[in-house]
């Protein structure tokens, strides 16, 4: 289970990046006072434009950022007084994290399952099994440097998959993909919920969102604006789909501020 | 298997199982070293065998018969002037390089050299450029003709030179020279093996360390590692544990093309005579000094690659962090220097500088002067300031404004 209790997350500005992005302000709230809760068994999706705060709230679960304000807590650890307990809890994907090019899928499979402390039978076994579903066995032995874009996104999902998680955090898991591989990897977060793991997704491809996610929390300007599943959300704005629901809400919260 | 050995085996695969990079840190560096080593040699020996074959041109004023007889034995465009009409004119070609030798045979000496008394010594004047190697070349070989002239002269009037002897020095003795050849060799090696080593150690460590840890941020594959379940500390402490082995492999390639090749090279470019300052040269470590070389070294390459991994995980970027390796890389350097000149340092204080440290305590086990205390200070006040360095890239890496770019 993941708890979030009034995540905020500010950064401090330096004068190139205020010029950037145009604020006249050095402080930056990415995300701003977000609580939720994800339980085991469930697609939660994360939705919102670029730029809500949908990834530092991911990379914050992930222990890679240390919230400013609140708390975060995976199954019950701390994400900053016992981050390595929560590390080895999830499997983390994102664009922002690359696979060494000089290395081949196999390799580096090889090398973070052992880093996750997993013996080499299982890693076998494991990697047998992912590089079969995800159809890495042809390319396994090459150069990631030497990989489309489509086959270094399935290497890494494979490897951040290697110790199987029980809890999954992708950042926009498809993007960049091709339709087949999208399709290929939206099955597989949906047979890791019937397992009962926890899958938690952002996206901002609404018919994603609806197909895949139990529940939705949509993110605006660092600000959670709703949660619910997608009959709670449609019922409350009186949208026929989930993209009429998020501009209902797009609507009030950026005139609000304005 | 421990998670420091896990990456300290990546780290290592990455440069072992790539090709292009073992030609380019341990095949290369031979080939240029022999190769400039080669080249300096040539050029010295050729410019020396341009000097020997050269045919000198000399003017001589006033030479007596005897004198000029001696000089037909060498095959030089010697000429010879009874006046000295022109000297200053033949001086200007001195300066302009084309005569290499004026040799000036006093009027009265013809006269001096019959009056037996010591009342008349003539002065026999010689006009060179020292600037010009050809120059040189012809005054030596004229001043030892004059030198032989001299004695021809000398023994006419005297008959015995023995009679004229009071003493020579070591005319007899062929064991003039005492030491040992160990403790020469080592003041040999502790001239400028010091030195290299500790620029050999950090530049390996710097070509290297930037990479590993500024270019895993930049490519964003560090990220990868942080997400794992293994302390920060151990990341670090992998990457490090890798560099030092690769740093010492390569500076021991560096070192021992150096100390095997370079008098094999000499010996064959200058022949024999020449590279007689590496005869009787034994390298020869005993067991203590191995282990005090060892201990050190490995202190050594520990420090530097700690220093440019603060320096490497700090840098955003490639770019920055080798702006920001330079000056470490200078007081290296200058560490080094410090070791190249005068005798091994005889106080404890020197011994406790790190980075000045290390190379003065590699001269001093080499000339084998080194005492425990002056190791010890070495080798603690190293591998303490290595080790806090190390804990302080660890926090960093819990840092994320500096582990994360974006």
């Amino acid at each position: 289970m993941i708890q979030i209790n009034n995540l905020t997350k500010i950064y401090k500005l330096n004068k190139k990046q205020m010029a950037e992005l145009k604020s006249k302000s050095n402080i930056k709230v990415a995300v701003d006072g977000v609580s939720f809760e994800a339980k085991k068994g469930e697609i939660f999706g994360l939705l919102g434009p670029n730029g809500a705060g949908k990834t530092t709230t991911l990379r914050c679960i992930s222990t890679i950022l240390r919230p400013t304000e609140g708390e975060v807590v995976v199954e019950g650890f701390d994400t900053v007084k016992d981050s390595k307990n929560v590390r080895g809890k999830i499997g983390f994907l994102t664009n922002d994290i690359k696979l060494d090019p000089q290395f081949t899928p196999k390799y580096l499979f090889d090398f973070f399952g052992k880093l996750h402390g997993i013996e080499q039978k299982v890693i076998d076994e494991r990697r047998v099994e992912l590089f079969e579903y995800f159809g890495i066995k042809d390319f396994e032995e090459k150069k990631v440097s030497e990989l489309s874009t489509g086959m270094k996104q399935k290497a890494a999902i494979a490897v951040s998959l290697v110790h199987n998680p029980d809890i999954l955090i992708f950042d926009e898991p498809t993007n960049g993909l091709d339709i087949i591989t999208a399709r290929l990897v939206t099955d597989y977060l949906i047979k890791m919920k019937n397992e009962g793991k926890l899958v938690l997704i952002s996206t901002h491809i609404m018919s994603e969102a609806q197909k895949l996610c139990d529940r939705i929390a949509i993110i605006i300007n660092g600000k959670k604006v709703t949660e619910g599943t997608l009959e709670e959300i449609l019922k409350e704005t009186n949208a026929a789909d989930l993209e009429d629901a998020f501009f209902e809400y797009y609507k009030n919260n950026v005139s609000e501020e304005v | 298997m421990s998670t420091v050995k896990i990456i300290c085996i990546k780290e290592l695969t990455r440069i072992f199982k790539d090709k292009k990079m073992i030609f380019s840190m341990f095949i290369l560096p031979i080939i240029i070293l022999i190769g400039v080593y080669a080249l300096m040699f040539m050029m010295i020996s050729n410019a020396e065998k341009e000097v020997e074959e050269h045919q000198s041109i000399v003017f001589m004023i006033n030479a007596p018969k005897e004198f000029v007889a001696i000089t037909e034995t060498l095959n030089d465009s010697v000429t010879l002037l009874e006046n000295k009409d022109k000297l200053e004119t033949y001086k200007e070609d001195i300066k302009e390089g084309n005569v290499d030798l004026i040799i000036e045979f006093p009027d009265n000496f013809a006269e001096g050299i019959n009056k037996a008394d010591g009342s008349v010594i003539p002065d026999v004047y010689t006009y060179y450029n020292p600037s010009e190697d050809y120059s040189s070349s012809a005054r030596a070989k004229y001043t030892a003709l004059l030198e032989q002239y001299r004695q021809v002269l000398l023994t006419e009037r005297i008959t015995d030179l023995n009679k004229i002897t009071i003493f020579t020095v070591d005319m007899k003795n062929e064991q003039s020279q005492l030491y040992y050849s160990e403790k020469a060799t080592g003041k040999m090696l502790g001239a400028i093996i010091p030195y290299m080593v500790s620029i050999l150690l950090f530049s390996t460590a710097m070509s290297l360390g930037v990479d590993v840890f500024t270019g895993e941020k930049e490519r964003g594959t560090m990220t990868a590692l942080l997400i794992t379940p293994v302390r920060r500390v151990n990341i670090a402490t992998g990457k490090i544990v890798a560099l030092i082995i690769l740093s010492i492999i390569s500076a021991a390639i560096y070192v021992i093309t150096m100390v095997v090749g370079f008098p094999v090279l000499v010996k064959n470019m200058l022949g024999d005579g020449d590279a007689s300052a590496f005869e009787g040269l034994a390298i020869n470590f005993t067991v203590e000094q191995f282990l005090q070389i060892t201990a050190l070294v490995i202190g050594m390459v520990f420090l530097y690659v700690a220093m440019v991994a603060l320096v490497a995980v700090f840098a955003k970027t490639i770019k920055e962090a080798n702006s920001y390796v330079l000056p470490l890389y200078f007081i290296v350097i200058f560490g080094g220097i410090t070791t190249m000149y005068g005798s091994a340092k005889t106080g404890i204080v020197q011994y406790l500088i790190p980075i000045c440290n290390g190379p003065t305590a590699l001269k001093a086990i080499f000339e084998q002067t080194i005492t425990g205390g002056q190791l010890a200070a070495t080798l603690v006040s190293i591998y303490l300031l290595a080790i806090i360095i190390t804990f302080i890239i660890g926090k960093m890496f819990a840092n994320e404004k500096i582990m994360q770019n974006s």
